[in-house]
Formats: structure tokens, sequence, C-alpha cells
């Protein structure tokens, strides 16, 4: 299983002119690793999201996925008359309502791993930041899907709480083992969390160079493999 | 709502009371131009079934024009926010629904369906319909374009994004409608039975005001502030019930 995207052109139309957004990106998500796509902010990393969400379609390229993609958004996208455990079981609701009963059991039962027990019937509004994102991942989960989509899910969030939640979904992913993109601008973030990283340019945004992570205990190499992004980033090349 | 926030609206009405009996009572110094605040509770008391026996009428007229006029702009606000070629076709119509005064069509409603209720309950459906469809238009399309693709990435169809998303969306904006129309409703009832009535409010204040018992007047007055009051508490009761995610929005955040 993976996702595979081919040569993906894709401009917009703002006052009457055209924006090239993605110039020819090419890239593939595989099963059960974690992907992350590095750029400047306003690079076009979450136009490429949306088309593979299909939100709308490329001008040219291909976007295929062979399995169930899910979607995490920076805002939480929690429904504020629903409680969170409604919530979360939303996706199961609308895909299959006889399954429902038993996702609530097992929404319920992952409660304190997302660090939301005792708060299966609150709504949203009664939750912290953190844990609003955290929901939206828990029915990212429940979504079932075999690819997680993660647009700057701690973009909205303060330093501290979103180093703690990195570490968190490194623990998550591991456990469940989704296929994970992981959009991000922040370069600590991709470090941290993914197994590949590819660097987008500025807009309109190309691959320009890709990275893997080995060994995340050695703080040298770490630091090394960060300059060396840094670099890529600043340079665009 | 906190005992300290209740403190202003009773000091208000205070202030306005007293200044009211000072200017009766030290000014006027005649009833039947302007009875003081104490005169206008007696004659409320004195009249009391009097009241009571016309107001069953006017709440009857109220109340009934108040739930058509929430099927009616339901019905519309459905189909408007269902196609824009509706609501192209509608909107300008409806708008201009609320342009000709009521007190004009009000007397047409009676040459055409007589002095019983239902002209009187057209009255308030036309007043309390167009605030309530306006809003539950607006909720029905509140949600924007980017939550809408997320849902539907999550698979809802048409119908799944109308019932989980926009229907629910459009509740608190179909309450402020129908918080307006209530304020509105129990006039809107009067107005019909002033113009030609065998019952009602309406009716005791024309004939009051014709013998120019003023305290009756005034008394009458009363009587629709409070039903008015009455049915407005009530929907906000029916507000708190069906929205209750609402009250922590307020607190803390």
């Amino acid at each position: 299983m993976e996702i595979t995207i081919s040569q993906v052109y894709k401009s917009f139309l703002l006052y009457g002119q055209r924006i090239p957004v993605l110039d020819g990106i090419s890239l593939s998500v595989p099963q059960g690793r974690c992907t992350a796509l590095l750029g400047p902010s306003g690079c076009g990393k979450s136009t490429l999201l949306s088309l593979i969400a299909g939100f709308y379609p490329p001008d040219s390229g291909s976007i295929t996925s062979s399995g169930k993609v899910s979607l995490c958004m920076q805002k939480d996208m929690l429904l504020p008359w629903r409680d969170l455990l409604s919530n979360v079981c939303l996706p199961v609701e609308v895909s299959d309502r006889n399954a429902l009963p038993e996702a609530r059991e097992r929404a319920a039962s992952y409660l304190p791993l997302f660090g939301l027990e005792g708060f299966a019937h609150s709504y949203p509004s009664q939750l912290s930041g953190g844990m609003s994102q955290r929901a939206a991942l828990l029915r990212t989960l429940m979504a079932d899907g075999d690819f997680w989509l993660l647009d700057e899910p701690f973009a909205k969030l303060d330093a501290l709480t979103r180093e703690e939640m990195q570490s968190w979904l490194l623990s998550i992913i591991r456990r469940f083992r989704p296929g994970v993109l992981l959009i991000t601008h922040d370069i600590d973030e991709a470090i941290k969390l993914a197994d590949h990283i590819y660097v987008l340019s500025r807009r309109p945004a190309s691959l320009i160079a890709d990275f893997t992570p080995s060994d995340h205990s050695d703080a040298a190499a770490i630091s090394r493999l960060k300059q060396e992004i840094h670099h890529c980033l600043s340079t665009g090349a | 709502m906190p005992k300290k926030d209740l403190l202003y609206p009773i000091a208000g009405i205070i202030i306005f009371l007293l200044i009211w009996q000072l200017v009766a009572s030290l000014l006027i110094q005649r009833e039947w131009l302007l009875p003081t605040p104490g005169a206008v509770v007696v004659a409320f008391a004195e009249n009391l079934p009097l009241i009571w026996h016309h107001s069953l009428y006017t709440i009857l007229e109220a109340v009934l024009g108040m739930i058509m006029a929430v099927v009616v702009s339901l019905g519309f606000a459905l189909l408007m926010a269902l196609s824009p070629a509706i609501k192209k076709t509608l909107y300008p119509l409806l708008l201009g629904s609320q342009m000709v005064p009521i007190i004009v069509l009000a007397p047409l409603f009676i040459i055409w369906f007589g002095y019983g209720t239902l002209p009187k309950v057209l009255v308030v459906i036309l007043i309390c319909f167009f605030p309530m469809t306006i809003n539950i238009l607006a909720g029905l399309n509140a949600a924007d374009k980017e939550t809408l693709a997320f849902y539907r990435s999550m698979g809802m169809n048409d119908r799944q994004l109308f019932r989980l998303i926009r229907l629910p969306l459009a509740l608190p904006h179909f309450f402020s409608g129908l918080r307006i129309s209530a304020v509105y409703s129990v006039m809107g009832a009067v107005i019909g039975e002033w113009l030609g009535a065998q019952a009602g409010l309406g009716l005791m204040l024309i004939r009051a005001q014709n013998s120019f018992n003023l305290p009756l007047v005034f008394a009458a007055i009363l009587a629709i502030i409070i039903w008015s009051a009455l049915i407005f508490g009530l929907v906000k009761i029916a507000e708190k019930h069906c929205l209750k995610w609402r009250k922590y929005l307020t607190e803390d955040k």
C-alpha cells in the first residue's frame, strides 16, 4: 500500500492571474512509515495535502492511493455541539451507523492513551488546545484509514505543549503503524517524527532534497542533519 | 443570569417607574391624561378577569402564528439553501413582504378572511417569519468551504453534510430569529385585533381608549408586555435546553 504522487502541477487563479503553486512534485508515502513534507510557510504544502485528500484535482499529474486516507488539519474541526466521544466516532457514524456502538466502546478505551480520560462527555469548548488536537487525532484513528494526512497538527499550540505532543504522537504512530504524511514547517518536528523527509522550495513548490534521519539517539548526527536541512531551506537548493 | 447582572435591569425599571410616578402625580395630575403606575396596577387588578378573557384570544393568535411562522420560515430557508436559483427568485419577494406596512395589509386580511382568528394569525406570521427565515438561511450557509471539504473527505455525502453539519450549525441562528419573533408575536396579534376583532387585547385597548379609560389602556399594555416577556422567556429556556453545549463558550474562554 502506498500513496504515489507523480509530476503533480497545480496553479490557482488570483485576480485574473495564474499563480503556480506546485511545480512538478513527485513523491511516495509508504505504508507504516512517517513521511514528512517540510517547507517554508505558504509554499504550497497544504495544497498538496488538499489534492491528496481530493478537495480538488491537480492541473496535471497523478495522485494514486491504494489505501484509505484520513485527514487531520491545523484546526481541530471538532463539532462544538457534539461531545468528545460523538465527535471522535463521527467517521464511523458516517460510514456505517451499525458499527457505532462498538466504535464508541473502542474509542472510550483509547481515551487514556490520548490523554482524554474522563472527558468522554465534555464538549470541545471545555477542552484545552492540546486536548482538542489529540481528540482530532483520535478521530483520525477512528476513521480507520491506512494513511493519516497530518497538516501541521500542532501549529496552533504553544511551544511547550507542541514538544510534548510531538513525543506523544511518535508513540501513537509507533503503536498503530499508519502510513503518515506529516506536513510541517518545523525542522525539529520533522526530524523527531519522520522516517523520511522531503524538503520543498518556496512557491512554486518543487522538491529540492530528501533526507532519511537514521539514528535518533545520535545527537551529533541529528544536529548535522538539522543544519543541512536548514541550509537547504534557506538557499533553496 | 448571575444576581449581580439582574441588578441593572431592575434598577432601570425602578428609575423609569419613579420618573413616571413623579411626572404623573406632580406635573400632569390628571388620571385621564396620564395615570400613575399605581393607578395602572390597580386597574390591572380590578380588570383581571376581563384582561384574562381577552388575553386568551391574543395569546392563541400569537402562539399559533409563531408556530406557523416557524414552519413557513423553515420551508423557505430550506428551499433557498437548496438552490441559489430559488433563493434569487424568492428573496426580493420576501424582502418586499416586509416593506409593506402591516397597518395597510391587516385591513385587507379582514376584508378577505373576516373578523375571526385567521387574519390575526396571518399578521403574526407575516411579522415573525422573516427574521427566522433570514437567520436559518444564514445558519445553513455558515459552514466555510474548508470545513465542508474536510467532512466530505471523511466520506459524508450531501445529505449527511446537511444533517450532521449544516442543520445543527443553523440551530443557534434559528433561535436568534425565534427570539426576535417572540418579541413581536403578541404585538402582531394586537395590531391584527386593533383593526377589527370580536375579542382580544387589541379590541380591549380600542374600547378603553374610546371611553378615555387610560388606566385600563395602560393595564392592557402591561398585559401585552407580560405576555411577550413570557413567550420570550419560554423561547430562551427552549434555546438553553437545545444548545446546552453553548453555555461553556462564554465561561473562562
